[in-house]
């Protein structure tokens, strides 16, 4: 792996964090309520990375610069630990309908995003 | 939020460091079952986070900055969403599609779960809301 593309995925890494931060900002979510943030987050990260995917495989984007974007900022952008957390919170908290909510509908949302972003790119289908 | 922006765009980056070095460590033990490296990975950084914010974060010693350079920085972006859903989307299999996601969003869910009671002997008994992760 050359080390050019390995830093910028880093950095791209840093600057997905920092957005997930300010939209968990901006979508505050109490640790009873619905966390929109991490799931627009998702949603939305899933999408782009199908998108770099789509336009990877017909060769629009080079191999480095779509794993400084899907591997870096995708990577960095989205996350399954504060998903996961906030999941087991409302679980814990009884809170089953919230939770239940959340996990089939990230999941769902992210596996819809992820398929329409690499179709809208014109990826092939096998 | 502007001053908190900058410790969690340097621990997302160290995140991000740690996933690639680990996902490329563990692909080279796990050779042929490449699925199981992004999937141990985000079981480590969600068992992780959970023992965190259950436990030494709800002490009121620890500083604001850790909080915020740990959670959404190092432990956020070491973990991955969008790479789980692409996983998803190239197996093409509806059946193992759904087995392989259930699995991924499963066993994070469950070292979250280990997390949270790993975290009880060091919680503070007080008050123990955390709210950056």
């Amino acid at each position: 792996m050359n080390i050019v593309p390995l830093m910028f995925a880093i950095l791209a890494g840093g600057l997905g964090a920092g957005l997930r931060f300010a939209v968990t900002r901006i979508l505050p979510t109490k640790t009873t309520g619905f966390p929109w943030g991490i799931l627009l987050v998702n949603v939305v990260g899933s999408l782009l990375i199908g998108v770099i995917t789509g336009l990877a495989s017909r060769s629009v984007l080079t191999g480095d610069i779509s794993f400084v974007l899907a591997v870096g900022f995708c990577g960095g952008f989205t996350t399954m630990s504060t998903f996961a957390v906030e999941s087991i919170e409302r679980l814990r908290a009884g809170l089953w309908l919230i939770a239940g909510l959340n996990i089939v509908g990230s999941t769902a949302l992210g596996l819809l995003a992820v398929g329409a972003g690499y179709l809208l790119a014109g990826g092939p289908v096998s | 939020m502007k001053k908190d922006i900058v410790p969690v765009i340097l621990g997302g980056a160290v995140g991000t460091a740690l996933r690639i070095v680990l996902d490329i460590v563990l692909s080279l033990i796990f050779f042929s079952l490449s699925l199981v490296s992004i999937m141990a990975i985000n079981a480590l950084g969600s068992f992780l986070l959970a023992f965190l914010v259950a436990g030494l974060w709800t002490r009121k010693s620890t500083p604001h900055w850790v909080k915020i350079f740990m959670g959404p920085g190092v432990l956020g972006a070491f973990t991955t969403f969008s790479g789980v859903m692409l996983q998803g989307l190239l197996i093409q299999d509806m059946w193992t599609t759904a087995g392989f996601l259930a699995l991924s969003i499963g066993t994070s869910m469950f070292a979250a779960l280990l997390g949270f009671w790993a975290a009880q002997p060091f919680a503070q008994k007080s008050k123990r809301k955390v709210a950056n992760r």
